[in-house]
């Protein structure tokens, strides 16, 4: 093993590397006598060697034992980068030969279908266009999503830009002349690529939305779902998709500062149009509300902190709030508007926040 | 099995002394079977969890089985190679805090110029405390997500260097650097407030 001692970092830090770098090097087994005789000289080199890979031995036991995995479970989303991968392989097998659309879960959100973001797609691009083509498939629905916390931007096949907003997951059916995005969780800010013949629809629940060229933004809370428009012309359908002819009933025309508000559960109640100051904030990492719903106002916090909140009522989570704070700020947010509100809020159970009136 | 068979061909009243020759027979045999189906098990155990020592994994293994032959009813373990496994790790942890009481002692002795011996008893404080834990979890918390889901994979699910880079669509080198790289952040985390408290005090 080469390692030099050069560059920046304490004698500590080159201790543990080196530890590290030894621990788990010889933890995969394999007979090597060379390599132990150097691992056993370089412990026995200095008092601190052989302290600091004892220290490590345990600790990396430690990290199997109940308590840690109580942690690292709950830690263990799927990575982006290992869900393409799974999806790789499902393509490769696609290839091989029929049956393979068995497979295929289109309905469901953790199907194994394509997971990537942006990290992912510069190396993706080759290997989708480099599939053979099958026209006479449907066109195999894409899976992007975001951890907690974190944005992303994807470029779809038509040319369009998404900003997919934290915890979020949209599935994209681009092909065979279809633009179809379903946002399934959280936001997303779309800027698409204008193609008159070829309009471009995103579902969400409760609002279905039809552009042929505009930038907009889609956010899907507990209760409601909300468009929002930066430019051009957006319509949004509570009921199917939009059609092309404005006046269709249960549809909305929006222009540029225009928002709508949808009522996920209640399909009959007519679309509320709004005006949007600040289309898709956090995208530069500030959320705004002005008289938003609180269930709505919570479930994008939960996207940007660890806890999920559990309301004690539905009548809770109709509470309008005015607010506007830093995304990274989100978890300070939280008692304030409580507060305001004169709720309370206590731990239910791991990473659960229940949220109720005070007692009396 | 055979000695068995003699037996109850012969069909004579077993004698007390060789009654208990054949439950020693019996009892060896059981030990000969776990042994056989667990050793090698245990052995990649030891080393998956604690990596290649020292303590060495098949010293440990071995300690583990006498152990499990030592205990008056080796045949009421529901679960042997449970037991095994527990009994390893308790060994290995053991092992190390000899390792570190010995190495303090000889340090003090160097201090004190020859001085008494250090009678203390080697556990004072726990290998991996609550405080060591809670550390572990915040720097487990701000780690990069690739790695984390590394260390997860090979921690919690025990999935092989090689089997974590099929699933991640990375290369088995860029696993072992992950994994290098978690390590030597957690117990930075470990060390680093640990020198703050002996510092502070």
């Amino acid at each position: 093993m080469s390692m030099e001692r050069s560059g920046p970092g304490t004698e500590d830090e080159w201790i543990r590397a080196e530890a590290a770098e030894w621990l788990i090097r010889r933890s995969e087994g394999g007979h090597d006598p060379a390599r132990e005789a150097a691992f056993h000289s370089w412990r026995l080199a200095d008092p601190r060697h052989d302290r600091c890979y004892a220290e490590m031995t345990a600790l990396w036991g430690a990290m199997t034992e109940e308590e840690a995995l109580r942690v690292l479970e709950p830690l263990q989303r799927p990575s982006l980068r290992e869900r393409w991968a799974a999806w790789r392989a499902r393509r490769a097998a696609a290839a091989a030969g029929p049956g393979w659309l068995e497979g295929l879960d289109f309905g469901g959100m953790a199907a194994a279908l394509v997971v990537l973001a942006v990290l992912a797609a510069p190396f993706l691009v080759p290997r989708l266009t480099g599939q053979p083509a099958r026209p006479d498939l449907p066109v195999a629905a894409q899976i992007y999503d975001t951890p907690p916390g974190e944005i992303h931007q994807v470029v779809l096949e038509d040319g369009s830009h998404v900003t997919l907003g934290a915890d979020s997951t949209i599935r994209v059916a681009i092909g065979n002349g279809r633009r179809e995005v379903s946002l399934l969780s959280g936001e997303a800010y779309f800027q698409v690529a204008h193609d008159r013949v070829h309009p471009f629809y995103v579902r969400a629940r409760g609002a279905n939305v039809r552009v042929v060229g505009t930038e907009f933004s889609v956010s899907v809370g507990k209760a409601t779902t909300r468009v929002s428009v930066e430019t051009g012309v957006v319509d949004v359908s509570s009921d199917g998709l939009p059609a092309a002819s404005t006046r269709r009933r249960g549809q909305v025309r929006l222009t540029a500062g225009d928002g709508v508000v949808a009522w996920q559960q209640d399909n009959g109640r007519p679309l509320q149009t709004v005006r949007v100051a600040n289309v898709a904030g956090w995208r530069s990492g500030r959320l705004a509300y002005q008289g938003a719903y609180l269930a709505d106002i919570l479930a994008d916090i939960s996207r940007y902190v660890p806890e999920k909140f559990d309301l004690a009522s539905d009548g809770i989570g109709t509470l309008r709030v005015t607010a506007s704070f830093r995304a990274e700020e989100a978890a300070d947010a939280v008692p304030a508007i409580l507060k305001g509100l004169g709720l309370t809020s206590r731990q239910a159970r791991d990473g659960v926040l229940f949220v109720d009136w005070p007692d009396e | 099995m055979l000695t068995d068979m003699k037996l109850r061909i012969a069909g004579e009243p077993l004698r007390r002394q060789s009654v208990r020759r054949a439950e020693e027979r019996a009892r060896e045999r059981r030990m000969e079977r776990l042994y056989r189906a667990h050793w090698a098990d245990l052995c990649a155990f030891i080393r998956w969890k604690f990596g290649g020592g020292p303590p060495d994994p098949e010293d440990i293994a071995q300690a583990a089985f006498l152990r499990l032959a030592a205990m008056p009813e080796p045949e009421a373990i529901q679960n042997p190679f449970a037991f095994l496994g527990r009994v390893a790790s308790n060994l290995v942890l053991d092992d190390i805090r000899r390792g570190r009481a010995r190495a303090r002692s000889i340090h003090e002795l160097r201090l004190a110029g020859g001085g008494e011996r250090d009678e203390r008893p080697c556990c004072e404080r726990e290998l991996i405390g609550r405080e060591d834990m809670a550390l572990v979890i915040e720097r487990l918390k701000a780690m990069p997500a690739t790695r984390r889901r590394v260390l997860i994979l090979n921690r919690v699910h025990g999935l092989s260097f090689a089997e974590i880079g099929r699933r991640m669509g990375i290369s088995g080198p860029a696993v072992r650097k992950h994994l290098v790289r978690a390590l030597q952040d957690l117990q930075a985390a470990i060390e680093g407030e640990r020198d703050g408290r002996s510092g502070a005090a």
